[in-house]
């Protein structure tokens, strides 16, 4: 078995541990990470899909290009794929950040209230 | 089994290892220590697939992101961030849908892996900067375009959701 074997089994691997992080855990914070872990995990499997020799593409594509197939195109989607998680990081820890500052003005009023 | 087989495979047992400690570590700051090890990990993967081109992307974009969690980690107050848990009790059902996702996937994987050809090698700079440059140009444009909008839009949305109330 060749490298994109090796590394969709790595790909499975971490996609797992980052769904079950993302099904299990409780914080969040560990919910990102998870969330992460995926998003490379999905990378990792557009990289190895790209070493297949066209296989799991579409058949008469195969069949028409054999000799060429789409080098580098998984390597694109990776790219998309690493992008997206990017943002959706962005906007991950963005939330993050203003859930902890209400949890504070929360916590800040009812201190309050108990001294008034 | 050939060294960039028992490469690859050190490399993935240290990726997982990271990935599994990263998601188990209830300190912030030692699970972003170990996803920053699982990225590094999985950035010389790419570099034995064949695509330096990711791997400098997964260099630049884990460096970015793991230096502003890290950050983020030093600078929240202490439980803050793991403070922030949801107040669903019912873990019996997501631990069940759990299980059920990775049975699904293993047997995805096992119904799969014996199907798959042996890997061709990757042709000759087809994982460089220049050959996903002229890929994401060429045949991408119009994605490439909606993505930067949605960068933005991401960052414009992270902006605003941060911003503190009353301050503009």
């Amino acid at each position: 078995m060749g490298p994109a074997v090796h590394a969709l089994g790595l790909s499975l691997v971490l996609f797992a541990i980052g769904s079950l992080a993302v099904l299990l855990r409780r914080d969040v914070a560990a919910r990102l990470i998870g969330l992460a872990v995926m998003g490379q995990a999905a990378a990792l499997a557009f990289a190895a899909f790209d070493l297949l020799p066209g296989a799991l593409s579409v058949a008469e594509a195969a069949q028409e290009s054999a000799a060429a197939p789409q080098s580098g195109s998984g390597q694109v989607f990776a790219f998309f794929a690493f992008a997206l998680l990017a943002a959706e990081l962005a906007i991950g820890w963005a939330l993050v950040v203003a859930a902890l500052r209400r949890a504070a003005a929360g916590e800040r009023a009812s201190m309050a209230r108990s001294r008034s | 089994m050939s060294a960039p087989f028992a490469v690859f495979d050190f490399l993935a047992l240290l990726v997982a290892l990271g990935a599994l400690a990263a998601v188990v570590q209830r300190d912030p700051v030692r699970a972003v220590l170990a996803l920053l090890a699982t990225s590094s990990g999985l950035a010389g993967c790419f570099v034995l697939l064949g695509a330096e081109a990711l791997a400098a992307l997964q260099w630049l974009i884990s460096g970015a992101s793991m230096s502003v969690l890290l950050l983020f980690a030093l600078l929240s107050p202490a439980g803050g961030v793991a403070g922030l848990r949801e107040r669903d009790s019912a873990r019996l059902a997501r631990a069940t849908a759990a299980l059920a996702l990775l049975a699904g996937l293993v047997l995805a994987l096992f119904r799969v892996l014996p199907v798959l050809p042996a890997s061709h090698a990757a042709a000759e700079s087809a994982g460089t900067q220049r050959a996903l440059g002229s890929a994401l140009l060429s045949g991408f444009g119009l994605p490439l375009q909606l993505l930067g909008l949605l960068l933005l839009a991401a960052v414009l949305a992270a902006l605003l959701l941060v911003r503190e109330r009353g301050r503009g």
